[in-house]
């Protein structure tokens, strides 16, 4: 059997409730302007193991290159050619994200 | 990520719609207004992170309320203060603050949240959170059942005797108003 009792009291509790429903009372603007800075700390944060790993890249490339580099014949370029070429393309393009990543 | 203008005035709509309820639910949840606020910023921040994830599997409401629970559970084990802020059941905690702008609310109100707080201490844990979840929040039974992880029988068990125990710790309500119900 319905119980019609407990559904007066069920509508004045929720009438009641939403009478002490908060105001807005600028705390969607707090949020809002909590967000960029949110992101911002979020993209920081992660910054620095950016730059650790670039870091080991380039060094890394930069070690194959002196080895590729110094089995090129200086007289009549003979060696390794393409594969300095290609290594010193790749330092370039490391050092170039390396440079973008410190200087955010 | 940078929200672009018009995700940041979507995202302000969002808040806005919700803001007030959610606010209520960590209250209802923390037992303190100012905590509940801050736990109400931290759960806007971690939706506007999530919401390239929300896969409209739930209900939009169901997942942000989840997401407040889960926030409100990670506070309360990081702090162990969930007891604490049970205890600390202040009338302040329902005054408007003009220090951050809040403006009048009816005096009856306030008394009502102070009533509401002090009758919910008599319920279990169970019951608290059920009422919590359908009342301060409004969602719906299934809607409850689904953020507590609970079958929606039991929830309407927890509701019935948690209303019941509601309507005799607030029966002095009745008194005062003519309204339509009785303590038995």
């Amino acid at each position: 059997m319905k119980d019609t009792n407990m559904d007066a009291f069920e509508a004045w509790l929720i009438s009641e409730v939403a009478a002490t429903l908060p105001q807005d009372n600028g705390f969607t603007q707090t949020v809002m302007a909590r967000i960029p800075e949110h992101t911002v700390i979020q993209r920081a944060r992660s910054d620095p193991w950016n730059s650790v790993s670039l870091g080991f890249c380039l060094a890394a490339i930069g070690a194959l290159l002196f080895q590729t580099a110094s089995q090129i014949e200086p007289s009549d370029l003979s060696g390794p050619l393409a594969q300095s070429l290609v290594l010193t393309a790749a330092m370039i393009m490391v050092s170039w994200q390396l440079q973008k990543e410190l200087t955010l | 990520m940078v929200l672009s203008q018009t995700n940041s005035l979507a995202f302000e709509q969002l808040i806005k719609r919700h803001q007030s309820r959610l606010r209520l639910y960590l209250r209802g949840l923390s037992g303190n207004r100012d905590t509940a606020d801050e736990l109400a910023q931290d759960t806007f921040l971690k939706v506007h992170r999530a919401l390239p994830q929300f896969k409209f599997q739930s209900s939009f409401k169901t997942w942000v309320f989840s997401i407040a629970r889960n926030t409100f559970l990670d506070h309360a084990r990081l702090a162990n203060n969930r007891a604490q802020d049970f205890e600390s059941i202040d009338s302040d905690n329902f005054r408007p603050d003009p220090s951050k702008g809040e403006k009048y609310v009816a005096e009856e109100s306030i008394i009502f949240s102070i009533d509401l707080e002090n009758a919910m201490t008599a319920l279990s844990q169970a019951e608290r959170e059920v009422i919590v979840h359908c009342y301060l929040a409004d969602l719906t039974m299934t809607e409850t059942a689904k953020i507590l992880n609970m079958q929606l029988g039991t929830v309407k068990t927890h509701s019935h005797r948690a209303l019941a125990k509601l309507r005799t710790s607030l029966a002095a309500w009745k008194t005062q108003d003519s309204k339509n119900w009785s303590v038995s």
